[in-house]
Protein backbone atom coordinates (compact mmCIF):
# COMPACT_ATOMS: atom_id res chain seq x y z
CA UNK A 1 0.00 0.00 0.00
CA UNK A 2 2.78 2.61 1.02
CA UNK A 3 3.91 2.18 -2.58
CA UNK A 4 0.92 2.39 -4.51
CA UNK A 5 0.26 5.73 -2.36
CA UNK A 6 4.06 6.51 -3.28
CA UNK A 7 3.10 6.52 -6.61
CA UNK A 8 -0.46 8.65 -6.64
CA UNK A 9 1.05 11.09 -4.47
CA UNK A 10 3.90 11.55 -7.31
CA UNK A 11 1.22 11.64 -9.95
CA UNK A 12 -0.82 13.94 -7.71
CA UNK A 13 2.31 16.14 -7.06
CA UNK A 14 3.15 16.60 -10.53
CA UNK A 15 -0.31 17.11 -11.71
CA UNK A 16 -0.68 20.80 -9.54
CA UNK A 17 3.58 21.42 -10.09
CA UNK A 18 2.67 21.56 -13.70
CA UNK A 19 -0.90 23.42 -13.72
CA UNK A 20 0.72 26.11 -11.12
CA UNK A 21 3.75 26.28 -12.71
CA UNK A 22 1.93 26.45 -16.32
CA UNK A 23 -0.22 29.43 -14.61
CA UNK A 24 2.64 30.99 -13.23
CA UNK A 25 4.38 31.62 -16.41
CA UNK A 26 1.40 33.21 -18.46
CA UNK A 27 0.38 36.22 -19.20
CA UNK A 28 -0.97 38.49 -16.04
CA UNK A 29 -4.31 38.86 -15.86
CA UNK A 30 -5.06 35.52 -17.99
CA UNK A 31 -5.82 33.26 -15.46
CA UNK A 32 -7.83 36.11 -13.85
CA UNK A 33 -9.97 36.11 -16.63
CA UNK A 34 -10.56 32.67 -16.68
CA UNK A 35 -11.89 32.37 -13.06
CA UNK A 36 -13.91 35.24 -14.78
CA UNK A 37 -15.76 33.15 -16.88
CA UNK A 38 -17.05 30.92 -14.16
CA UNK A 39 -18.98 34.25 -12.71
CA UNK A 40 -18.55 33.42 -9.36
CA UNK A 41 -16.08 35.15 -8.19
CA UNK A 42 -15.41 38.83 -9.35
CA UNK A 43 -13.06 42.17 -8.63
CA UNK A 44 -10.68 42.02 -5.60
CA UNK A 45 -11.86 38.60 -5.00
CA UNK A 46 -10.48 36.87 -8.20
CA UNK A 47 -7.65 39.06 -8.19
CA UNK A 48 -6.88 37.39 -5.37
CA UNK A 49 -7.72 34.06 -6.34
CA UNK A 50 -5.35 34.36 -9.31
CA UNK A 51 -2.63 35.37 -7.16
CA UNK A 52 -3.14 32.72 -4.92
CA UNK A 53 -4.14 29.33 -6.26
CA UNK A 54 -1.31 29.26 -8.50
CA UNK A 55 1.15 29.33 -5.75
CA UNK A 56 -0.78 26.76 -4.00
CA UNK A 57 -0.62 24.57 -6.57
CA UNK A 58 2.76 25.28 -7.41
CA UNK A 59 4.34 25.07 -3.61
CA UNK A 60 1.87 22.27 -2.78
CA UNK A 61 2.31 20.24 -5.84
CA UNK A 62 5.93 20.19 -4.88
CA UNK A 63 5.70 19.85 -0.82
CA UNK A 64 3.15 16.60 -2.28
CA UNK A 65 5.83 14.97 -4.57
CA UNK A 66 8.86 15.55 -1.84
CA UNK A 67 6.70 14.21 0.93
CA UNK A 68 7.28 17.72 3.13
CA UNK A 69 4.41 18.80 5.28
CA UNK A 70 2.70 15.80 3.25
CA UNK A 71 -1.09 15.56 5.14
CA UNK A 72 -1.09 19.80 5.02
CA UNK A 73 -0.42 20.06 1.17
CA UNK A 74 -3.00 17.39 0.75
CA UNK A 75 -5.86 19.03 2.32
CA UNK A 76 -4.83 22.06 0.78
CA UNK A 77 -4.84 20.79 -2.59
CA UNK A 78 -7.77 18.27 -1.66
CA UNK A 79 -9.63 21.83 -0.91
CA UNK A 80 -8.59 23.38 -4.22
CA UNK A 81 -9.75 20.39 -6.30
CA UNK A 82 -13.10 20.71 -4.29
CA UNK A 83 -13.83 23.85 -5.22
CA UNK A 84 -12.23 23.12 -8.80
CA UNK A 85 -15.32 20.97 -9.22
CA UNK A 86 -17.83 23.39 -7.41
CA UNK A 87 -17.21 25.76 -9.93
CA UNK A 88 -17.34 23.36 -12.88
CA UNK A 89 -20.44 21.78 -12.39
CA UNK A 90 -21.84 24.82 -11.36
CA UNK A 91 -20.91 26.52 -14.77
CA UNK A 92 -21.77 23.53 -16.07
CA UNK A 93 -25.43 23.77 -15.07
CA UNK A 94 -25.97 27.24 -15.67
CA UNK A 95 -24.68 26.43 -19.41
CA UNK A 96 -21.76 29.07 -19.23
CA UNK A 97 -19.34 28.92 -22.21
CA UNK A 98 -16.16 28.30 -20.65
CA UNK A 99 -13.92 28.31 -23.49
CA UNK A 100 -10.96 26.61 -21.58
CA UNK A 101 -10.80 25.31 -18.16
CA UNK A 102 -7.83 27.24 -17.13
CA UNK A 103 -5.93 24.03 -15.54
CA UNK A 104 -2.90 24.00 -17.38
CA UNK A 105 -2.51 27.34 -19.24
CA UNK A 106 -2.42 27.70 -22.81
CA UNK A 107 -0.65 24.50 -23.54
CA UNK A 108 -3.42 21.78 -22.69
CA UNK A 109 -7.06 22.83 -23.50
CA UNK A 110 -9.66 20.44 -21.87
CA UNK A 111 -13.27 20.43 -22.16
CA UNK A 112 -15.12 21.60 -18.86
CA UNK A 113 -16.66 17.65 -19.21
CA UNK A 114 -12.94 16.44 -19.69
CA UNK A 115 -11.79 18.65 -16.77
CA UNK A 116 -14.85 17.93 -14.46
CA UNK A 117 -13.83 13.94 -15.13
CA UNK A 118 -10.24 14.32 -14.29
CA UNK A 119 -11.07 16.63 -11.27
CA UNK A 120 -13.56 13.80 -10.11
CA UNK A 121 -11.41 11.28 -10.55
CA UNK A 122 -8.29 13.49 -8.91
CA UNK A 123 -10.73 13.80 -6.04
CA UNK A 124 -11.18 9.95 -5.31
CA UNK A 125 -7.60 9.95 -5.67
CA UNK A 126 -7.27 12.21 -2.66
CA UNK A 127 -10.36 10.82 -0.42
CA UNK A 128 -7.94 7.30 -0.79
CA UNK A 129 -4.84 8.86 0.36
CA UNK A 130 -5.93 10.79 2.84
CA UNK A 131 -7.91 7.81 4.41
CA UNK A 132 -4.42 5.95 4.08
CA UNK A 133 -2.69 8.56 5.80
CA UNK A 134 -0.07 7.00 7.34
CA UNK A 135 0.37 4.79 3.98
CA UNK A 136 0.86 8.00 2.56
CA UNK A 137 3.47 9.90 4.74
CA UNK A 138 5.62 5.97 4.60
CA UNK A 139 7.69 7.24 1.90
CA UNK A 140 8.31 11.31 2.25
CA UNK A 141 10.74 13.73 3.47
CA UNK A 142 8.60 14.27 6.54
CA UNK A 143 9.14 10.62 8.30
CA UNK A 144 12.93 10.97 7.50
CA UNK A 145 13.03 14.33 9.14
CA UNK A 146 10.90 13.18 12.22
CA UNK A 147 13.23 10.44 13.40
CA UNK B 1 10.59 23.43 19.38
CA UNK B 2 11.87 20.25 19.22
CA UNK B 3 14.72 19.34 17.31
CA UNK B 4 13.02 17.33 14.75
CA UNK B 5 10.53 19.95 14.05
CA UNK B 6 13.26 22.93 13.75
CA UNK B 7 14.98 20.53 11.29
CA UNK B 8 11.70 19.71 9.38
CA UNK B 9 10.70 24.02 9.42
CA UNK B 10 13.81 24.74 8.00
CA UNK B 11 13.82 22.18 5.13
CA UNK B 12 10.29 23.45 4.61
CA UNK B 13 11.35 27.14 4.24
CA UNK B 14 14.35 26.20 2.06
CA UNK B 15 12.57 23.86 -0.45
CA UNK B 16 9.24 27.06 -0.67
CA UNK B 17 12.21 29.58 -1.21
CA UNK B 18 14.27 27.76 -3.79
CA UNK B 19 10.84 26.72 -5.86
CA UNK B 20 9.40 30.36 -5.34
CA UNK B 21 12.96 31.25 -6.85
CA UNK B 22 13.44 29.22 -9.61
CA UNK B 23 9.43 30.21 -10.57
CA UNK B 24 11.37 33.87 -10.38
CA UNK B 25 14.31 33.37 -12.58
CA UNK B 26 12.01 31.72 -14.87
CA UNK B 27 10.31 34.44 -15.09
CA UNK B 28 13.11 36.55 -15.47
CA UNK B 29 14.89 33.99 -18.50
CA UNK B 30 11.76 34.15 -20.83
CA UNK B 31 10.42 36.76 -22.93
CA UNK B 32 7.12 38.58 -21.38
CA UNK B 33 4.94 35.81 -21.55
CA UNK B 34 1.76 37.60 -23.10
CA UNK B 35 4.50 37.80 -26.57
CA UNK B 36 6.15 33.95 -25.86
CA UNK B 37 4.36 33.00 -28.53
CA UNK B 38 4.88 35.64 -31.23
CA UNK B 39 8.07 36.42 -33.12
CA UNK B 40 11.11 39.11 -32.81
CA UNK B 41 9.33 40.60 -35.52
CA UNK B 42 5.63 40.94 -34.55
CA UNK B 43 7.64 42.36 -30.83
CA UNK B 44 9.61 45.05 -32.54
CA UNK B 45 6.04 46.25 -34.52
CA UNK B 46 4.42 46.33 -30.89
CA UNK B 47 4.48 49.62 -28.34
CA UNK B 48 3.87 49.56 -24.73
CA UNK B 49 3.79 47.04 -22.21
CA UNK B 50 2.75 43.28 -23.28
CA UNK B 51 1.45 42.94 -19.51
CA UNK B 52 -1.51 45.76 -20.13
CA UNK B 53 -4.96 44.58 -20.11
CA UNK B 54 -6.22 46.37 -23.42
CA UNK B 55 -4.38 44.60 -26.45
CA UNK B 56 -4.94 46.54 -29.55
CA UNK B 57 -4.16 44.77 -32.92
CA UNK B 58 -4.27 46.50 -36.00
CA UNK B 59 -3.81 45.58 -39.53
CA UNK B 60 -2.62 48.12 -41.47
CA UNK B 61 -2.08 48.63 -45.30
CA UNK B 62 0.08 51.52 -46.18
CA UNK B 63 -1.49 52.40 -48.94
CA UNK B 64 -4.40 53.47 -47.48
CA UNK B 65 -5.30 56.85 -46.10
CA UNK B 66 -7.58 55.40 -43.07
CA UNK B 67 -4.69 53.14 -41.86
CA UNK B 68 -2.31 56.39 -41.39
CA UNK B 69 -5.41 58.18 -39.61
CA UNK B 70 -5.69 55.30 -37.11
CA UNK B 71 -2.09 54.68 -36.56
CA UNK B 72 -1.64 57.96 -35.32
CA UNK B 73 -4.47 57.93 -33.26
CA UNK B 74 -3.65 54.64 -31.76
CA UNK B 75 0.18 55.60 -31.34
CA UNK B 76 -1.06 58.99 -29.21
CA UNK B 77 -3.29 57.08 -26.86
CA UNK B 78 -0.51 54.44 -26.08
CA UNK B 79 1.80 57.68 -25.07
CA UNK B 80 -0.96 59.14 -23.41
CA UNK B 81 -1.95 55.62 -21.32
CA UNK B 82 1.16 54.43 -20.45
CA UNK B 83 0.68 51.19 -18.58
CA UNK B 84 -2.48 50.60 -20.51
CA UNK B 85 -2.53 49.28 -23.51
CA UNK B 86 -0.13 47.18 -25.77
CA UNK B 87 -0.45 47.58 -29.73
CA UNK B 88 0.58 45.32 -31.87
CA UNK B 89 1.12 46.71 -36.03
CA UNK B 90 0.76 43.61 -38.35
CA UNK B 91 0.17 43.89 -42.27
CA UNK B 92 -2.84 43.15 -44.42
CA UNK B 93 -1.79 44.73 -48.06
CA UNK B 94 -4.84 44.75 -50.07
CA UNK B 95 -4.68 43.63 -53.07
CA UNK B 96 -6.05 46.58 -54.68
CA UNK B 97 -3.57 49.17 -53.82
CA UNK B 98 -0.31 48.44 -56.22
CA UNK B 99 2.35 49.26 -53.70
CA UNK B 100 1.41 48.09 -50.80
CA UNK B 101 2.77 44.76 -50.55
CA UNK B 102 6.02 46.39 -51.08
CA UNK B 103 5.99 48.71 -48.84
CA UNK B 104 4.60 46.50 -46.04
CA UNK B 105 8.16 44.22 -46.95
CA UNK B 106 10.20 47.16 -46.19
CA UNK B 107 8.48 48.13 -42.98
CA UNK B 108 9.28 44.59 -41.73
CA UNK B 109 13.04 44.61 -42.73
CA UNK B 110 12.55 47.98 -40.38
CA UNK B 111 11.74 45.78 -38.01
CA UNK B 112 14.07 43.37 -38.38
CA UNK B 113 16.69 45.74 -37.56
CA UNK B 114 14.48 46.89 -34.68
CA UNK B 115 13.92 50.58 -36.53
CA UNK B 116 10.15 49.51 -37.24
CA UNK B 117 8.56 52.06 -35.30
CA UNK B 118 10.40 55.25 -37.04
CA UNK B 119 10.09 53.50 -40.72
CA UNK B 120 6.95 52.80 -40.08
CA UNK B 121 5.60 56.82 -39.26
CA UNK B 122 8.12 57.49 -42.21
CA UNK B 123 6.29 55.24 -44.67
CA UNK B 124 2.73 56.59 -43.14
CA UNK B 125 3.50 60.30 -42.87
CA UNK B 126 4.79 60.83 -46.51
CA UNK B 127 2.34 57.96 -47.58
CA UNK B 128 0.85 60.49 -50.30
CA UNK B 129 3.90 61.14 -51.64
CA UNK B 130 5.00 57.35 -52.63
CA UNK B 131 1.50 55.98 -53.25
CA UNK B 132 1.52 58.21 -56.64
CA UNK B 133 4.87 56.77 -58.16
CA UNK B 134 5.05 54.48 -60.51
CA UNK B 135 7.71 53.10 -58.93
CA UNK B 136 8.11 54.11 -55.11
CA UNK B 137 10.63 51.32 -54.16
CA UNK B 138 13.49 54.05 -54.56
CA UNK B 139 12.27 56.04 -52.22
CA UNK B 140 12.72 52.91 -49.03
CA UNK B 141 16.36 53.01 -48.92
CA UNK B 142 16.43 56.90 -48.15
CA UNK B 143 13.62 56.41 -45.84
CA UNK B 144 15.74 53.35 -44.18
CA UNK B 145 18.49 55.94 -44.14
CA UNK B 146 16.96 58.51 -41.89
CA UNK B 147 14.96 55.73 -39.78
CA UNK B 148 18.96 54.92 -38.83
CA UNK B 149 19.05 51.68 -40.61
CA UNK B 150 22.21 50.27 -41.86
CA UNK B 151 21.63 50.67 -46.00
CA UNK B 152 23.49 47.12 -46.81
CA UNK B 153 21.02 44.93 -44.39
CA UNK B 154 17.90 46.67 -45.35
CA UNK B 155 18.70 46.27 -49.27
CA UNK B 156 19.86 42.59 -48.32
CA UNK B 157 16.67 42.22 -46.57
CA UNK B 158 14.79 43.83 -49.68
CA UNK B 159 16.29 41.00 -51.82
CA UNK B 160 15.52 38.47 -49.54
CA UNK B 161 12.25 35.93 -49.64
CA UNK B 162 11.76 35.93 -46.07
CA UNK B 163 10.28 38.80 -45.17
CA UNK B 164 8.38 38.53 -47.91
CA UNK B 165 7.11 35.12 -47.25
CA UNK B 166 6.63 36.63 -43.24
CA UNK B 167 4.12 39.68 -44.92
CA UNK B 168 2.34 37.24 -46.47
CA UNK B 169 1.62 34.91 -43.85
CA UNK B 170 0.95 37.60 -42.01
CA UNK B 171 -1.78 38.53 -44.44
CA UNK B 172 -3.03 34.85 -45.03
CA UNK B 173 -3.58 35.04 -41.20
CA UNK B 174 -5.17 37.78 -41.14
CA UNK B 175 -7.55 36.79 -44.02
CA UNK B 176 -8.43 33.66 -42.19
CA UNK B 177 -9.18 35.90 -38.94
CA UNK B 178 -11.58 37.36 -41.72
CA UNK B 179 -10.01 40.43 -42.07
CA UNK B 180 -11.24 41.68 -45.18
CA UNK B 181 -10.41 45.62 -45.30
CA UNK B 182 -8.27 47.79 -43.68
CA UNK B 183 -7.81 49.59 -41.17
CA UNK B 184 -9.13 46.43 -39.25
CA UNK B 185 -8.26 46.95 -35.51
CA UNK B 186 -9.13 44.41 -32.72
CA UNK B 187 -9.22 46.34 -29.61
CA UNK B 188 -9.57 43.78 -26.75
CA UNK B 189 -10.61 41.08 -28.97
CA UNK B 190 -13.13 43.07 -30.61
CA UNK B 191 -13.18 44.07 -33.86
CA UNK B 192 -13.39 47.76 -35.18
CA UNK B 193 -13.70 48.35 -38.65
CA UNK B 194 -12.30 51.81 -40.11
CA UNK B 195 -10.58 55.03 -38.35
CA UNK B 196 -14.24 56.99 -37.49
CA UNK B 197 -14.91 54.79 -34.67
CA UNK B 198 -11.71 53.81 -32.87
CA UNK B 199 -11.67 56.61 -30.67
CA UNK B 200 -14.99 55.70 -28.97
CA UNK B 201 -14.28 51.57 -28.94
CA UNK B 202 -10.70 52.16 -27.10
CA UNK B 203 -12.06 54.67 -24.70
CA UNK B 204 -15.08 52.25 -23.95
CA UNK B 205 -12.44 49.31 -23.70
CA UNK B 206 -10.15 51.43 -21.27
CA UNK B 207 -13.03 52.47 -19.20
CA UNK B 208 -14.57 48.92 -19.52
CA UNK B 209 -10.89 48.00 -17.83
CA UNK B 210 -11.01 50.71 -15.06
CA UNK B 211 -14.36 49.32 -13.73
CA UNK B 212 -13.46 45.76 -13.61
CA UNK B 213 -10.07 46.56 -12.23
CA UNK B 214 -12.06 49.03 -9.46
CA UNK B 215 -15.05 46.81 -8.49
Amino acid sequence: MPAIALVLRAVLGTLYLVSGWTKLLSAPGKFASTIAQYDVVSGPLASLAAYAVPWAEYLCGICLILGLRTAGALRILWALNTAFIVLLSQALLRNLAIRDCGCFGERVLLSPEQTLVLDLVTWIVFLFLHLKLPSTRRYTLDTYLDR
Amino acid sequence: MTRSSLRSTLVTVAVLLGAAAAVLVARGLAPHPAVAGLGQSAIERSLGDPGARLWIVEYLDYQCAACREASEYLESVVEQRPGEIYLQVRSFPMRAHEHALEAAISAECAARQKRFWPYHRLLLSRQEVWSRLEKPSGLWASYAAEAGLRADRFKACLEDESARRTVLQERDDAAALGVEGTPTIYVGGEPVIGAALLPQAVEAALDKNSRETSS
